[in-house]
């Protein structure tokens, strides 16, 4: 695990270490290590050697395609799903909104609200300001099943911004959200960021996602680098135990040196292939 | 596991109507059970009994009310799982812990001499089984057990492990006792003492033991 460390952020091996292991100059407020999740024991791999960190008063994206691994990313960053290896640090408040909206909920809007509210320890009537922002229609007293798809997202989205939490993880947000609504999020997003806090969302390409600080490209469970590095060169390695890695880097030679200097070997390299549509 | 939880989790389970099938079979059942005769304690014994099953169904239901999707959502807004596991394990037993009064009465409205010895002894037992009922249809709820034959296949199993099985608490260590003249001694709450002791380790080894299964599949 340490050599793997080392390994993913080479330049990091001057730098004090705390206690626990995390290089003292890793700040952020999420950080996610060498995650690898499967959601059975001989399930394929939907996420692959995940590496993230989220500081606070950010917004990061993480685009991908349909099935890319973005869903159960921002699952295990939100502690809705535990990963299979690896860890993953998070605050005590996030907020979550997932990408498909609960169908079955038979509570109404407002009263689906108020407990909401009443978990994060705020009064009932908290999400007021929220509804009247986003304009539910019919209104918030009906049952959120009978709610259209935009609308039970306007509702997942109140639930999300009711309380000032530190990290707010939203999947694919936008979708089914109508002009008004997604000009309403786009400024809570920004809110949320002002005010410190930390923001991760998902979205199928680049550039979706206005006033994002960050982007990380995702495909077949592994996260790139930040999109902006240019040509990115994927990196076939195995470790002492005789694993296989697969890494994709801006700065080969950097990974490679350190990689072998830890005892790992050279398998193969080249180009990162475009990711699938 | 605040008490905001359990009123969220409480509303949402009492509109999904999943404890209603249950309740109702209950207590023809006990109508039933009772119309046989007997001594009270007896028809306690009975009762008790039957709410293992009728337990671990209102467990299933009330576990797997929450629509999948928003139990993501109240992980992360609580911050546990755990916690809204032990929630809705709470919920439910709360619901068994509603039909405890009516159980107890039955023998009663139909005649039968009952002591306060019977009653205490009677609550006691159906308390305990009422646990152990709630413990297991936790243990096979989503996202571990997610296919309804699995439920009934797993749920009539843990049933007949309780019946059939000696030394396994509650149900046949309570039967045995509540029928059999011979323990209605002034032993008989100690008994049951240790079989509710017993219980309460063997639920929270299921719940604890079905939690960690069931998160590697969240």
């Amino acid at each position: 695990m340490w050599g793997k460390w080392r390994f993913r952020v080479p330049d990091n091996r001057h730098l004090p270490h705390t206690r626990r292991g995390y290089p003292a100059a890793v700040a952020g407020v999420v950080v996610v290590r060498g995650v690898w999740k499967r959601y059975s024991r001989r399930g394929p791999w939907v996420l692959r050697d995940v590496d993230l960190r989220v500081e606070p008063g950010s917004v990061h994206v993480v685009a991908g395609g349909n099935g890319s691994g973005k869903s159960t990313l921002l699952r295990v960053v939100a502690g809705a799903a535990v990963p299979s290896r690896g860890t993953v640090r998070r605050p005590a408040s996030v907020a979550y909104v997932p990408e498909r909206l609960p169908a079955d909920l038979r509570l109404t809007a407002r009263r689906y609200l108020a407990h909401m509210a009443r978990l994060r320890g705020l009064p009932g009537d908290a999400a007021a300001p929220l509804l009247e922002r986003l304009a539910i229609s019919p209104g918030p007293d009906v049952p959120v099943a009978t709610l259209s798809r935009g609308n039970a997202r306007k509702v997942a989205l109140c639930q999300a911004f009711l309380a000032p939490a530190a990290l707010t993880v939203l999947d694919e947000p936008f979708g089914g959200l109508d002009g008004p609504a997604a000009a309403e999020l786009t400024g809570l997003i920004a809110e949320a960021r002002a005010g410190g806090r930390a923001v991760l969302v998902s979205a199928h390409t680049a550039g979706e996602v206005p006033g994002a600080d960050h982007e990380h490209a995702i495909a077949a469970g592994g996260l790139g680098h930040e999109l902006p590095d240019g040509a990115r060169t994927r990196l076939v390695l195995r470790t002492p135990d005789g694993d296989r890695r697969v890494v994709e880097t801006a700065d080969p030679d950097a990974a490679l040196r350190a990689a072998l200097a830890d005892g790992w070997s050279f398998v193969e390299g080249g180009p990162v292939p475009e990711a699938p549509a | 596991m605040t008490p905001a939880l359990l009123r969220y989790l409480a509303a949402d389970a009492l509109r999904a109507e999943r404890w209603v099938a249950p309740l109702t079979v209950y207590l023809v059942a006990c109508a039933a059970g009772t119309a046989v005769g007997g001594t009270a304690l007896g028809s306690y014994g009975l009762s008790a009994s039957l709410l293992f099953p009728v337990a671990l169904w209102v467990g299933v239901g009330v576990s797997n009310a929450e629509d999948r999707v928003q139990t993501a959502v109240t992980v992360v807004t609580v911050g546990s799982a755990l916690a809204v596991r032990l929630g809705k394990v709470a919920v439910a037993f709360a619901v068994c812990l509603g039909l405890v009064p009516v159980a107890l009465l039955w023998p009663v409205v139909t005649g039968h001499a009952v002591t306060a010895a019977d009653l205490a002894a009677g609550a006691a037992a159906h308390v305990t089984v009422a646990a152990a009922g709630t413990a297991a249809g936790a243990a096979l709820s989503r996202p571990l057990v997610t296919r309804p034959a699995w439920v009934v296949i797993g749920g009539v199993g843990a049933c007949l492990l309780e019946i059939l099985v000696p030394g396994v608490p509650p149900v046949r260590p309570i039967a045995l006792l509540l029928t059999d003249d011979a323990s209605v001694t002034a032993d008989l709450a100690r008994r049951l003492a240790v079989v509710a002791a017993e219980t309460a380790a063997l639920a929270t080894v299921v719940v604890g033991a079905g939690h960690a299964a069931a998160r590697t599949r969240d």
